[in-house]
């Protein structure tokens, strides 16, 4: 027998070989039970020792070489099938993704400038306190150092919740009154800010009903205006994110403040974008004042005390520094809005993320 | 409070510019919200004749006018019903800007007038933001020289300045007092108001009683002025008046306004020959009646102070005189009142009655109370001599006079406030500068302030006065050491859980909304709150005339509107205040969520479909195990509430409160709402579980991790059609609460004979594998429990 032949041909087959059916045909013609190379294996046993060995090891060597030939076009077979596999299994990947609308949804950006305050002035070793909607005359008014008749209270504008109008119960025209409700709790060293919604009787395109303001006060031995000026710089600087913001203190009335200021800041218009901390013109941004010793003593402190107290309008702020065009969109609950305006998650409330 | 430049320059002499004016205005704390110089503007407007006038070809109401501008002899279309021949007016010619920088703004040019070409303009006071006159175009004097600037024929009287007076500071409710304290404030030099005693020609008879014994009105003045005329006002007092924002009226009523914005003096004239006897100064009864000037009837509750004759009220004091005296162009003898009243006493009569008025404003805040005669003189001085007349005696009742009180004050005192140390000299200057009564000793400075400041009683008011005339900008800003507690909470629990919450929603795709705290009534009686209402007295709108009690009416408002833009597949949510009574704290924290429309919408890979109930009590097992309350063995059974679908909603409870509700909208109630997808919400009372919830420890429990096998059995069981599955799901979870990690529902079928629910079991024991034996035996359990307590049946 040509065994080199035999060997020969046996490669050359598993070489034309083309699907994994046909290559398992191959191995059975010469491996199987009754295979060819099997058969020569079984007559082995009937020759000579010598003849024996020289057809072992020439067949042994062709074992081996038909298997790994065999093995590398399993291989190559499989991978060209997988190929065809996919070549039929194939999409569009251009198709639009299964989520229609990816994380639309927003948080309002009331909470959002809310959540920047709270981390500024919590930094800055203030607390936060919270304050009822609903509030009575002694902590709305009088306790804030604006009794029955004063002039101060017709600029407030107040809704009632008695019928008689006695001023009884209102709905909170300003966070000040959380400055009252603290002061009680505590009559020492006091650092707050509160937050919240506010209401006023009034409506135009500078004004909504309900809006929201953060009042803060400080109180502790030998707080000055001094203190207040840098500690209202300091805050402004960091909620704008402008090293050289301009602040213009002038002389103001609240009841509950004296000395008592408005606060500016300094601004440029470019066509209907405001910068601020450019240009000349001011705008006005705060009221704040060193704390009215009517307060102190309305809230049960006898002692000489010092403090400042400020309060802002939280849309004003968030109009400024986000651009806003209109104050009135805030509460109308456009979805298109609430998505333009609106941020996902809590965006630069950590300082050091900015 | 408006005036013109030149009436402020009739007290104080000054060179600065108008800028610089304004600017220190601001700075003294008078700010200026608004001033108006025409002359800027109008530098190109020209004085110019009308020579001739022809009708227009093609317009009844236009003309066409050769117009000399002194160069030259233009054409111009005019349609103003004044317009005539020889007539001088102001001519704004190619280039010229009309209202710069407001919206109306527009460059003349060349144009064409229906066919007939027009070079120009001729203006009205309108035009040029002189005045609100829109009625036919400027006539000049004819002295004015034709190609002239206009400008040159302004005067300060044009100039405009409004201010924002502060309710402590009614000294400047009057030009003079702004002159004065501009003064103070070394803003130009003060020109003394002439005071002169008028020469009296009769003794009045005229008898006068105050009855008002608690010293609210201390001082009350008459005068009788007879033999006058009463014509209209003189040139000077129309421009002032104009440029001031004040109503014309007649002469003697234009001279108390007068002098109420000029030195701060409300004054009342009464016609003499109205008033029926003796005057008598009283409080009102409740429901007395009076006609006012602004002919409104007012129904008077008691204790107004009220001027009466001896048959009727003339006058609620300090407030508004009364229509039965009032002057008119018939009027030959007057009665003339200045007095000082009690500001409380005036501010309770305006605030009930509702009446603004500028005597009001000046008396509430408290005028100065030793003008009373200065006022007295200063009217019959100008009624002598715009209205002629004989003077009369003045009748008088003064009381004790309120004078500002003593203030003791030291340097140190002012210094510790401000955080800057100010010279005593410098204080004691400031001081005085304001007029006030100074006496310095050793350790201390005692201060009388002027009758104007009534505003200046403690010294802290005084603290103030030496910062404003410093000028706030001179104290520098001083750092303090801020606290920083490490260990200490800055912000409230609720509000930490709050903010949680807001980021889960969010990044479940659901839109945060902040809505009104205020509802409609229809809103609540929608949603069967009827009994529930919070009124608002005076309500901003009828659509907002309560307290809300709830946030779903403001939320299914907000799907309606919408809706109404094509938006029709809605997620939203909003945390905030509702509200159960009227006082302080009767309110409540609640979040709802609600989603309406199409879960998924039309698309290439998945079937679409509504949103669900399961959708919402997605959205809420996962905010309740947010803030890691324990969602396996909630109570949860049928809610009561009358705005879900009866089939298609439930209520969860934490122990046996009641804390959250959810369900699909009621189709009755969508329709109220004018909702017409599915809509599914769940409301969750955060305040009550709040109280539940504790804030995490910053180190984390050690994680257990079972080292044995976990095996799962499926389970189907025919159960009954109202089975609540979480009750048999909870049943076989007792079983052996050691080895049964979890039990799943992964199967509910349905149809009109048959439910059958296919539950998933994860067995396993931390003490070793779970046997065959053992997991066979527990199985025999679950389906004899399953059966004995469910009626259900292994299928």
């Amino acid at each position: 027998m040509d065994y080199d032949q035999l060997i020969q041909s046996a490669l050359d087959e598993i070489e034309n070989v083309e699907s994994s059916d046909s290559l398992e045909e191959v191995r059975v013609k010469y491996f199987g039970k009754n295979g060819v190379i099997t058969n020569e294996l079984k007559s082995l046993s009937s020759m000579s020792i010598d003849k024996k060995k020289e057809v072992g090891i020439k067949l042994n060597i062709f074992k081996s070489n038909f298997f790994s030939s065999i093995e590398q076009k399993k291989n190559s077979i499989a991978e060209k099938e997988i190929t065809l596999k996919l070549e039929k299994d194939s999409v569009d990947s251009s198709l639009p993704p299964r989520d229609q609308n990816i994380n639309i949804a927003k948080v309002h950006p009331i909470n959002q400038t809310i959540s920047e305050i709270t981390s500024i002035l919590g930094n800055m070793g203030l607390v936060y306190e919270e304050g009822p909607d609903v509030e009575d005359d002694f902590h709305n008014f009088s306790a804030l150092n604006i009794p029955l008749n004063h002039p101060a209270r017709q600029m407030h504008d107040t809704f009632y919740l008695d019928n008689d109008k006695k001023d009884k119960f209102v709905l909170r025209t300003h966070t000040s009154p959380v400055q009252i409700r603290s002061l009680k709790k505590k009559k020492k060293s006091l650092k707050i800010f509160a937050p919240g919604r506010t209401y006023r009787c009034d409506s135009d395109l500078t004004h909504t009903p309900m809006f929201h303001q953060v009042e803060g006060l400080v109180v502790d031995d030998n707080i000055t205006f001094a203190n207040l000026k840098w500690f209202v710089e300091l805050f402004c600087k960091t909620f704008f994110r402008k090293d050289n913001l301009k602040l213009r203190f002038r002389p103001s009335y609240f009841p509950f403040t004296e000395p008592s200021a408005e606060v500016d800041i300094n601004y440029k218009k470019e066509g209907r974008k405001i910068i601020l901390g450019e240009g000349e013109k001011w705008m006005e941004i705060l009221g704040c004042g060193m704390v009215h010793p009517e307060v102190f003593k309305m809230s049960g402190i006898d002692q000489y005390n010092t403090g400042f107290a400020f309060g802002m309008g939280i849309e004003r702020l968030a109009m400024l520094k986000y651009g806003m065009p209109d104050l009135r969109d805030f509460f109308d609950g456009d979805l298109k809005w609430l998505e333009h305006y609106g941020f996902s998650f809590f965006e630069e409330t950590d300082l050091s993320w900015r | 409070m408006r005036f013109t430049l030149a009436w402020l320059k009739e007290y104080l002499n000054f060179d600065s510019s108008l800028n610089e004016l304004c600017e220190k205005l601001t700075s003294i704390g008078l700010e200026v919200e608004n001033f108006k110089n025409p002359k800027e503007n109008l530098n190109k407007f020209l004085v110019a004749e009308i020579v001739s006038i022809t009708p227009h070809p093609n317009a009844d109401k236009l003309k066409v006018c050769e117009v000399n501008n002194g160069n030259e002899v233009l054409k111009i279309v005019c349609g103003a019903p004044n317009v005539r021949e020889k007539m001088k007016s102001v001519l704004a010619s190619k280039g010229c800007i009309i209202k710069p920088g407001t919206k109306e703004e527009f460059k003349i040019a060349k144009s064409k007038i229906r066919g007939i070409e027009s070079f120009g303009m001729l203006c009205s006071e309108a035009e040029l933001d002189l005045s609100d006159n829109s009625q036919g175009i400027i006539e000049l004097e004819d002295t004015c020289e034709v190609g002239e600037k206009f400008s040159r024929y302004l005067n300060d009287e044009n100039v405009e300045i409004e201010i924002a007076i502060t309710p402590n500071r009614v000294d400047c409710a009057g030009v003079y007092g702004i002159a004065r304290d501009l003064s103070a404030a070394g803003f130009g030099r003060l020109k003394q108001k002439k005071i002169s005693k008028m020469e009296v020609t009769f003794e009045s008879e005229i008898k006068l009683s105050n009855t008002l014994k608690d010293n609210s009105c201390p001082q009350f003045s008459l005068r009788e002025i007879r033999d006058l005329k009463n014509p209209k006002s003189p040139k000077n007092f129309i421009n002032r008046f104009r440029g001031s924002n004040l109503k014309l009226i007649s002469s003697l009523v234009d001279i108390t306004n007068y002098l109420t914005i000029d030195y701060c003096r409300p004054l009342h004239v009464f016609d003499l020959d109205k008033i029926e006897g003796d005057i008598k100064i009283r409080y009102s009864q409740k429901g007395e009646k009076f006609l006012g000037l602004d002919e409104n009837e007012y129904v008077l509750d008691e204790n107004m102070i009220v001027i009466c004759d001896e048959k009727k009220i003339i006058s609620l004091a300090g407030v508004m005189g009364g229509m039965n005296t009032a002057c008119d162009e018939k009027t030959k003898n007057v009665l003339l009142e200045s007095a000082y009243f009690d500001p409380e006493k005036i501010a309770y009569t305006g605030r009930r009655l509702n009446i603004s008025s500028d005597a009001r404003y000046r008396f509430e805040r408290g005028i100065d109370p030793n003008s009373t005669l200065d006022g007295m003189e200063l009217a019959t001085e100008m009624i002598l001599e715009n209205c002629g007349g004989r003077v009369g005696s003045i009748i008088k009742d003064f009381g004790k006079l309120v004078i500002n009180k003593e203030i003791v004050i030291d340097t140190n005192f002012i210094r510790k406030i401000l955080g800057t140390n100010v010279d005593e000299s410098t204080i004691l200057d400031k001081f005085s500068l304001i007029g006030c009564n100074i006496k310095k000793s050793k350790n201390q400075i005692n201060v009388i302030p002027p009758s104007w400041r009534p505003d200046i009683k403690i010294k802290v008011d005084l603290v103030e006065e030496v910062a404003r005339l410093v000028g706030y900008e001179k104290i520098p800003s001083k750092p303090f050491q801020l606290d920083r507690e490490f260990e200490k909470n800055i912000t409230p629990l609720s509000q930490k859980f709050k903010k949680k919450i807001r980021e889960l929603l969010v990044s479940r795709n659901i839109m945060e909304t902040i809505s009104w705290s205020f509802a409609n009534k229809k809103w609540e009686e929608h949603l069967g709150n009827e009994d529930d209402i919070i009124e608002i007295s005076n309500p901003i709108s009828s659509e907002l005339s309560c307290l809300r009690t709830n946030l779903v009416g403001g939320l299914l408002n907000l799907i309606n509107k919408n809706n109404n833009k094509d938006i029709n597949n809605i997620s939203v949510f909003e945390i905030g205040p509702v509200f159960y009574g009227i006082r302080p704290g009767e309110q409540k924290d609640n979040l709802t969520v609600i989603r309406s429309g199409k879960a998924l919408d039309k698309n290439w890979t998945l079937k679409s479909r509504d949103y669900d109930i399961f959708d919402l009590k997605s959205d809420l097992f996962s905010v309740l195990k947010l803030l890691k309350l324990p969602t396996d063995n909630l109570k949860i059974s049928e809610e009561e509430s009358d705005y879900f679908h009866p089939g298609k909603n439930g209520s969860i409870f934490l122990g046996e409160k009641k804390i959250a509700s959810f369900g699909e909208l009621h189709p009755n109630i969508a329709k109220k709402f004018k909702i017409k997808s599915t809509t599914c919400l769940f409301d969750l009372k955060l305040s009550e579980i709040f109280q539940f919830c504790k804030e995490k420890p910053l180190t984390k429990s050690q994680l257990i991790k079972s080292s044995f096998q976990a095996s799962i059995r499926d389970f189907s069981f025919e159960v009954s059609k109202d089975l609540s599955s979480i009750d048999l799901v909870n049943c076989i979870k007792k079983i052996d609460q050691e080895i049964i990690l979890d039990v799943k529902v992964f199967d509910n079928y349905q149809n009109k004979d048959l439910r059958a629910i296919a539950l998933e079991v994860i067995l396993q024991s931390n003490k070793g594998t779970l046997t065959e034996n053992e997991i066979n035996e527990l199985s025999e359990k679950i389906i004899n429990q399953a059966k004995t307590k469910f009626n259900a049946r292994l299928r």
